[in-house]
C-alpha cells in the first residue's frame, strides 16, 4: 500500500466504525486461549495485496460497515477488495454495494488530472461470475475505472477447487471471452484475463534436467510422475480425458551404469525437448513488475510462451504430454 | 453423557469439531486428549491446528489441501481409534501451584462457606486436597479451565459479573476452577490468589499451562504470597513442576 521511504502518506479525516489493520494473522495458538486474529476475509486480503503489488501477507486496513475518510498525501497505489454485490447486500444490507460502487466514483474523480494513480478492479472468474463478466465490464466502464484485471483458480487440486475453477473455456464461455473482448474496443476500460487454462508449467517444477528417478525396481526415469510402480499401460485423466500412458524407463541400473543410461541418445533428446523450452520461457519472460504495463507485459508474455509451446518445434517432450503437471494443475 | 458415535460437525468453513460427549467429565475429556494426541503422532494432511476442549476436538483445515468431506472421514476414524485406545498415553506433568486463600486474597471465601456450609479450613482443605486436570485454555490467553471440582465445592457464577477481577485470582463455579491470568472481568467466586505468571508473550512457553496437565494447589500465607510474588516475574517461576505418566 504505501511506497518505501515515504513518510505521511496516508491522513485519516474520519476513523469509520471499526476500521483495524489486518494481516493474515497469528495461527498455532487458540489451543492456549490466543485468538489468531488477522483478516475476516483473507481472500480478499491477498487479492488486495497482489493488486496493489505487496507481499501477500502485507497489512491492509479491514474496513466494516461505515468506511473511514482518508486523504492520500502523496501519489500511492492501492487496491480494494472485498464480497461480490449479492453477498455484500447480504451481509450487510440492501444498497450497501451501491455505496461500494459510490467510492469507486470517489477515488476515480479524485485522482490527478493525469490519471494517476490507475484505478483497478479485481473480478474473480467463477462458473457463477463468468456469465456476468460483460456486465461488470460495462460498469466499470461506467465508472470510469482504468482495468477490469480478471482472475480466477487455475491451481486445481481439491474437488471444491474443481468446482470454483473455471479454465475450461467451453460451454459458451469463449463467446462471453468474444465479446468481452469486442466490448473493450470502444471503451475506455481495458479488460486484463488470465489464460483460460491452467498455466502450463515450461519449467516442471520435478526439473528432469537436474533431476532423475530411480525406482525400487532400478528402472532409471527422468521423473517420478513418469514412472509409476506399476506395469505396462495406464491411464490419467486430464478436465476428463483419458490420457494414455505407458510407464518410462530410461535404463535400469541392474544391467546399465546410471552414467550410461544418462547418456543414452532417447534420454538425451528428452532433455534437450525440455531445455528448448526453458530457454524460450526465459528470453520471454519479462522481469517481474507489479504496476499495470507489467501486467499488460507478463499478459503478452504468457500468451507469446503459450502460443509457441502449440508449435512442434516447442511441444513438450512426448511422455510427459499427458501429465498433469506439465498443463499446470 | 457420553455419545455412541463421536459427533463430527463443520464449525465455519475451515474447520470440524469432533464431539464426545455432553458433559464436563474425565470419561469425556479422555477421548479428546487421546485423539489430540494421536494428531500430533501422526497428523493429517491439510491440519494446521487443533484445539482440545472439555468434550470436543476442534480440528481447523487449510481447504488448499483438503477437502471437507475427506478430512471428516479421516476424522472418524481416527476418533474411533482415539476412543478404543488403552494404549501409550501423552506423558503429562503435574504442576503444584501456590495459592493464598486468606482476607483480601480471598475475597468470596464468605460467600463460598455460606453457600456450601463449609468452614474455610475445610474449603481450602478440599480444593488443596484434590489433583485435577487442565480441561482447557480459553477465555484470556492462557487461562486454565480446571476440574473436575469436587461438587461440595459448587458455587452458581455471580448474578452481574465483577468488572475488575485482580490477576492470579484463584476462583471456582459450577465443576470447575479457573486462575484468571490477568485482570479482566469475570463472573466467578475468588476463592483465592497465586502469585505465579500464567502469561508470558516473549517466553518461549507463552503459557503456564496446557491442555492436559495435571494441577495441584497448595495453600501460602500473605507472607509467602508476598515473597514469591516478588521473585516471580518469569513464566514458570515459583511453580513446582513433576513429570508424571
Amino acid at each position: 500500500m504505501t511506497e518505501a521511504g515515504s513518510k505521511d502518506l496516508l491522513e485519516v479525516l474520519t476513523p469509520g466504525a471499526l476500521t483495524s489493520l489486518q494481516d493474515k494473522g497469528r495461527h498455532g495458538y487458540q489451543s492456549l486461549g490466543i485468538a489468531e486474529a488477522g483478516a475476516m476475509d483473507a481472500w480478499s486480503l491477498v487479492a488486495a495485496n497482489r493488486l496493489a503489488g505487496n507481499p501477500d501477507n502485507a497489512a491492509a486496513l479491514e474496513i466494516t460497515i461505515v468506511g473511514p475518510k482518508l486523504r492520500f498525501l502523496a501519489p500511492a497505489w492501492f487496491s480494494l477488495a472485498g464480497a461480490d454485490a449479492e453477498s455484500h447486500d447480504g451481509l450487510r444490507g440492501r444498497g450497501t454495494f451501491a455505496a461500494a460502487l459510490d467510492s469507486i466514483r470517489t477515488f476515480v474523480s479524485q485522482r490527478s488530472s493525469s490519471g494517476h494513480p490507475p484505478v483497478l478492479v479485481n473480478y474473480l472468474l467463477t462458473p457463477a461470475s463468468f456469465p456476468s463478466l460483460p456486465k461488470a465490464l460495462a460498469l466499470c466502464s461506467k465508472l470510469g475505472v482504468d482495468a477490469l484485471v480478471a482472475t480466477h483458480l487455475v491451481h486445481v487440486g481439491t474437488e471444491t477447487q474443481k468446482r470454483l475453477a473455471c479454465c475450461d473455456p467451453g460451454r459458451g464461455r469463449g463467446w462471453l471471452l468474444f465479446r468481452s473482448r469486442l466490448a473493450v474496443l470502444w471503451r475506455r476500460t481495458q479488460l486484463v484475463l488470465p489464460g483460460m487454462k491452467p498455466s502450463a508449467l515450461p519449467v516442471c517444477p520435478k526439473n528432469p534436467l537436474e533431476n532423475l528417478f530411480v525406482a525400487s525396481d532400478g528402472a532409471v526415469s527422468p521423473c517420478v510422475y513418469l514412472c509409476p510402480p506399476i506395469r505396462g499401460g495406464y491411464s490419467r485423466r486430464i478436465e476428463g480425458v483419458p490420457q494414455p500412458q505407458q510407464r518410462l524407463a530410461m535404463g535400469s541400473l541392474e544391467r546399465q551404469s546410471l552414467i550410461a543410461i544418462w547418456n543414452r541418445p532417447d534420454y538425451r533428446h528428452f532433455r534437450a525437448q525440455f531445455q528448448r523450452r526453458v530457454d524460450l520461457y526465459q528470453a520471454l519472460m519479462p522481469p517481474p513488475r507489479t504496476d499495470f504495463e507489467g501486467l499488460q507485459q507478463l499478459q503478452g508474455a504468457t500468451d507469446r510462451i503459450q502460443a509457441a509451446f502449440e508449435t512442434p518445434t516447442y511441444r513438450p517432450p512426448e511422455p510427459c504430454r499427458g501429465c498433469p503437471h506439465l498443463w499446470g494443475y | 453423557m457420553i455419545f455412541e458415535q463421536p459427533l463430527i460437525k463443520p464449525h465455519g468453513d475451515r474447520a470440524l469439531r469432533v464431539t464426545f460427549g455432553d458433559e464436563r467429565s474425565l470419561r469425556v475429556n479422555r477421548p479428546v486428549r487421546a485423539l489430540h494426541f494421536l494428531l500430533e503422532e501422526s497428523p493429517l494432511l491439510g491440519i494446521r491446528e487443533m484445539v482440545p476442549t472439555y468434550a470436543s476436538l476442534t480440528v481447523m483445515f487449510d481447504p488448499d489441501q483438503v477437502d471437507h468431506a475427506v478430512l471428516a472421514a479421516e476424522l472418524a476414524k481416527a476418533a474411533a481409534r482415539a476412543r478404543g485406545r488403552t494404549g501409550r498415553q501423552k506423558a503429562g506433568r503435574l504442576l503444584t501451584i501456590p495459592v493464598c486463600y486468606e482476607g483480601e486474597y480471598a475475597p468470596d471465601m464468605d460467600y463460598i462457606c455460606g453457600h456450601t456450609g463449609l468452614s474455610p479450613i475445610q474449603a481450602v482443605a478440599l480444593h488443596t486436597g484434590e489433583t485435577y486436570y487442565v480441561f482447557q485454555l480459553g477465555f484470556t490467553p492462557g487461562c486454565p479451565f480446571i476440574g473436575p471440582l469436587q461438587e461440595e465445592l459448587f458455587v452458581p457464577l455471580m448474578q452481574s459479573p465483577r468488572t475488575h477481577t485482580p490477576k492470579g485470582a484463584v476462583a471456582v463455579s459450577v465443576g470447575q476452577t479457573v486462575i484468571y491470568p490477568r485482570a479482566t472481568p469475570g463472573g466467578m467466586r475468588i476463592m483465592g490468589r497465586t502469585p505465579v505468571q500464567l502469561f508470558q508473550l516473549d517466553h518461549p512457553d507463552l503459557t503456564l499451562f496446557k491442555p492436559g496437565d495435571r494441577v495441584r494447589f497448595r495453600a501460602v500465607g500473605p507472607d509467602e504470597f508476598e515473597a514469591i510474588s516478588s521473585q516471580t516475574q518469569i513464566l514458570g517461576q515459583g511453580v513446582e513442576v513433576e513429570e508424571v505418566d
